[in-house]
């Protein structure tokens, strides 16, 4: 029976399982209780769930592909207005909006990674900060499509299949069951040749070539995912909150979203999920209790900026590091304690 | 064409921006090897800190001008002394992280030192020049042709001290080679603070003159001339000192034009425009190709 | 155009020409490489040893001149039809100088990444993990472990190439070589850097590799030592130009080798 229990908990899908069931009770709570988990709560969680989403994309990018963009933000936002004008539209299942956005997201994607193979390091970053600024400008010019300066409202619940219609409490599930899927799709590519193909690329790109991998497909690939998961994220963003406006998706959450990659420290999911939940989630249910926070909402990006800072200058590796090395001296101390030895 | 004409006097004041923020980013970029996302919030910073000085403290507008870019340089030299010189092991891409960082600090404290609500900052001459040509009636606003003769003046200075004096010759040695300059005795340290704190005055300077000609000073100012800046330093290449302001002077340009023929969408289609140069010369219309070693 | 072929070669050079904006690094060179033989090609520094093999490895596309490789199936290739990523699935492989390890995943995982031209799954298959990808990945995985328990390095499989011996990084970089079942290898300075003892170890690995595994090698190398002691043809370069061909006899004797090593004769 132990035996069984050792076995479930080696399982590398088994922290992922414990945090959805978390996530699953929180909300249950918020629905089913008085008071114990609060509106802000339930929100600040799904918000940083559609965040995880778009941060894991950005992950696969930095982390395995040694790329970067500035253009994340953006792509959260076109995926928004996209499921945003056919949810207003059209009566279709979720699925079909998801499968469109995918569709955009492919394009967009081989084509910033075109451009990616021509431009290196600082070109691409800046690439994709005009991608992105193009992208705003669209998105405020008025038009009918994204709705200029003041956006969308009013964008109806999207509905799972055909019978079941989501509401303001069930869509947070929506989100979890979308976060998880990609979760485990995010270690499938990980632990693919086509992760490590990625990865090899990213160390030396002389080394890949000579190991037979085309470059240029596998930087439009990580493009291509990356943006995928942001758009994926706007979906969501979109079904959860019923509005898109344009001030959501600008150069600043794109810079919090890289700050919790880099947090995090790693391409893995939990990394990301580590990055992800402290930068947003401490932001939008701890500090808001303050009242400093609450009367300069901006204040809590000192944390991610100093956060940046920090970690390139003393602690590579982030939390995904921190994690590990706590780890180990827990184990030590532990070992330490049965041999009855101390620790020095 | 006398309306094309126009357009260009109207925008003069633009490419003077531009040009002095532009200025900023290369010489950072050349001799302290930093690609300055931060620059357009840290310059926004001077511009309040002048608006301050003018609207909270009732100084002059000239004497505020000179206090919001003294304490630009300031925090300038200071970045670089307190948190630039500590990551030369991180390399390019952990310094452009670093100023990635700065923008998230710099922004979350506009609001909480200067509030939320803009500045005003007024015009530093009033009035029109108005005159006659082949039958057409031109305007160019005071302030608008101040700001564009003091903008070019002071990058021919810069260029002159960059091309013509030891400090010149010294900030050069550093940008082509850092290591061989320390070993001739540069202080190159102080030469990359210094360089900090310069451009950070000159993108300061922008910002207040931005200021100074809509008469408005609020914490997104900056944010699509920086943008635009670190564009023209690719476009116009690298390698050279020229190329970035020679790009600063055309993007504005172009966009006037473009303006005139799409209205709305002219930003966009200038983005688009600057892309496909970025992508068809990725070495920038005036940069230099390298062979890649093996 | 078919080039007149002799079917003991496995590659064949014909006048290699590769000029750097009026540099002539490669200056009409051409050899053959007998099938099974372990080949070296020494030059002092500057020799245009490296942008030669760059040159067949398609990393540089050569000024002018042929590279004609016969591959497994015994079909004569010219490489001017393939790029850099297609050089590995003919049968070609390369080390590098600075060992291109990835250093933060394990050494099993450097060897997987060797082994990518082996896996056939789409996308769709690696996304989801099907049965598919699982056996290749068994596959890939078993070949891997038998590999590194024949160099000896089996120890160091669940290990990070950080922090391990330079010599032992040498070895896994050869190892991962192997994962691509090359039948051609070309080591670029493979002893630089290694003391008298590991170079005489990596003399070993290299006998042992084109015993058991069949390949060809070609070793581009600065340190006389292991040159002369492993190699069956040695061909001695100097500015881009060919100075000698032979065996390692007779290019040590050849008094062109010895001014180019030594400098000018009565020197001395």
């Amino acid at each position: 029976m132990t035996n069984n229990l050792k076995q479930i908990s080696k399982h590398p899908l088994f922290g992922y399982v414990i945090l959805a069931l978390g996530l699953i009770g929180l909300q249950l709570l918020f629905m089913f209780t008085d008071g114990i988990v609060t509106l802000t709560v339930s929100r600040a969680i799904a918000m940083s769930m559609i965040y995880t989403i778009a941060a894991m994309g950005l992950g696969i990018l930095m982390g395995l592909a040694g790329l970067a963009s500035l253009g994340t933000a953006a792509f959260v936002g076109l995926g928004a207005y996209i499921a945003a004008n056919i949810l207003i539209s059209f009566h279709v299942p979720f699925f079909v909006v998801i499968l469109a956005v995918t569709i955009v997201a492919i394009v967009i994607g081989s084509i910033i990674g075109f451009i990616s193979l021509r431009v290196r390091g600082l070109h691409l970053l800046v690439i994709t900060l005009a991608f992105a600024t193009i992208l705003n400008e669209l998105f405020i010019t008025p038009n009918n499509f994204t709705g200029g300066p003041s956006g969308i409202t009013n964008v109806p619940f999207p509905e799972l299949g055909m019978f079941l219609q989501l509401d303001r409490e069930t869509v947070y599930f929506l989100i979890l069951g979308v976060m998880f899927l990609l979760i485990m799709l995010t270690l499938n590519i990980i632990n693919s040749p086509t992760g490590r193909a990625m990865l090899a690329m990213s160390s030396s790109e002389s080394l890949a070539k000579a190991m037979g991998i085309n470059v240029l497909k596998y930087r439009v690939l990580a493009f291509v995912i990356s943006t995928i998961y942001a758009m994926i994220a706007g979906v969501l963003f979109v079904s959860s909150l019923t509005a898109a406006s344009p001030a959501s998706w600008n150069f600043m959450l794109s810079l919090n979203l890289l700050a919790a990659v880099i947090l995090g420290g790693s391409a893995k999911p939990s990394g990301v999920i580590m990055g992800c939940f402290a930068i947003f989630t401490l932001d939008l249910v701890v500090l808001r209790n303050f009242a400093f926070f609450v009367q300069n909402p901006s204040a809590s990006m000192v944390f991610s900026g100093a956060l940046i800072i920090i970690i390139y200058a003393k602690f590579p590796g982030g939390l995904t590091k921190l994690v590990q090395e706590a780890r180990h001296l827990i184990i030590k101390i532990v070992k330490g304690a049965k041999h009855g030895t101390s620790l020095e | 064409m006398a309306s094309m004409i126009q357009i260009l006097l109207n925008n003069l004041f633009l490419v003077g921006v531009m040009v002095l923020s532009t200025l900023g980013i290369t010489l950072t970029f050349k001799t302290a090897n930093v690609a300055n996302f931060a620059q357009g919030i840290l310059a926004t910073v001077g511009a309040f800190v002048a608006a301050f000085f003018f609207m909270r403290m009732g100084v002059d507008p000239w004497i505020s001008l000179v206090g919001g870019v003294v304490v630009c340089f300031i925090i300038g030299y200071t970045i670089d002394v307190l948190i630039m010189s500590f990551m030369s092991s991180s390399g390019a891409v952990g310094r452009v992280m670093v100023t990635l960082g700065l923008i998230l600090i710099i922004s979350a404290f506009i609001p909480i030192i200067f509030g939320m609500i803009p500045y005003n900052f007024p015009r530093f001459f009033a009035g029109n020049f108005t005159w006659e040509m082949m039958g057409s009636t031109f305007i160019i606003t005071r302030n608008g042709l101040f700001t564009f003769v003091t903008s070019m003046s002071i990058t021919a200075i810069i260029f002159i001290a960059l091309y013509k004096t030891k400090w010149g010759l010294m900030v050069r040695a550093t940008a082509s080679n850092a290591t061989v300059a320390a070993m001739l005795g540069i202080n190159t340290k102080r030469m990359t603070a210094l360089s900090w704190g310069i451009s950070s005055a000159c993108a300061s300077l922008a910002a207040v003159f931005l200021g100074a000609q809509t008469t408005n000073v609020h914490a997104d100012m900056m944010a699509v001339i920086a943008t635009i800046s670190l564009l023209a330093l690719v476009m116009g290449g690298f390698t050279s000192f020229f190329g970035p302001v020679i790009g600063a002077i055309i993007i504005p340009t172009a966009t006037a034009m473009l303006a005139m023929i799409s209205g709305l969408w002219a930003n966009v289609l200038l983005y688009t425009f600057v892309l496909l140069t970025i992508l068809i010369k990725p070495m920038g219309i005036f940069g230099k190709k390298t062979m890649e070693k093996v | 155009m078919e080039p007149a072929w002799n079917d003991k070669h496995i590659i064949s050079l014909r006048n290699i020409k590769m000029y750097f904006q009026g540099i002539k690094a490669v200056d009409d060179l051409s050899f053959d490489i007998n099938e099974g033989e372990i080949f070296g090609l020494i030059g002092p520094n500057g020799a245009g040893k490296s942008t030669l093999f760059n040159c067949i490895t398609r990393f540089y596309k050569p000024t002018e001149g042929k590279v004609y490789y016969k591959d497994g199936q015994g079909k004569v290739l010219d490489l001017d039809d393939y790029k850099a990523h297609d050089i590995a699935k003919t049968g070609i492989m390369r080390t590098f100088q600075n060992l291109e390890l990835v250093l933060y995943v394990s050494v099993l995982e450097n060897l997987l990444i060797g082994g990518h031209i082996y896996y056939n799954s789409g996308l769709f298959h690696q996304f989801l993990r099907t049965k598919k990808i699982k056996n290749e990945e068994a596959q890939n995985k078993a070949r891997a472990e038998e590999i590194l328990e024949k160099l000896n390095l089996i120890q160091y499989k669940g290990m990070f190439p950080a922090g391990l011996p330079y010599g032992v990084l040498k070895k896994i970089e050869l190892a991962r070589v192997l994962m691509t079942k090359p039948r051609l290898i070309i080591l670029d300075e493979p002893a630089a850097g290694l003391n008298d003892a590991e170079t005489e170890e990596l003399a070993e690995t290299i006998r042992q590799i084109r015993k058991e595994y069949n390949c060809t090698i070609f070793l581009v190398e600065h340190d006389m030592n292991l040159v002369m002691g492993v190699c069956d043809t040695v061909c001695a370069i100097s500015f881009g130009k060919m100075l000698a061909i032979g065996t390692p006899e007779e290019v040590q004797n050849s008094p062109l080798v010895q001014e180019a090593y030594l400098g000018e004769k009565g020197d001395d």
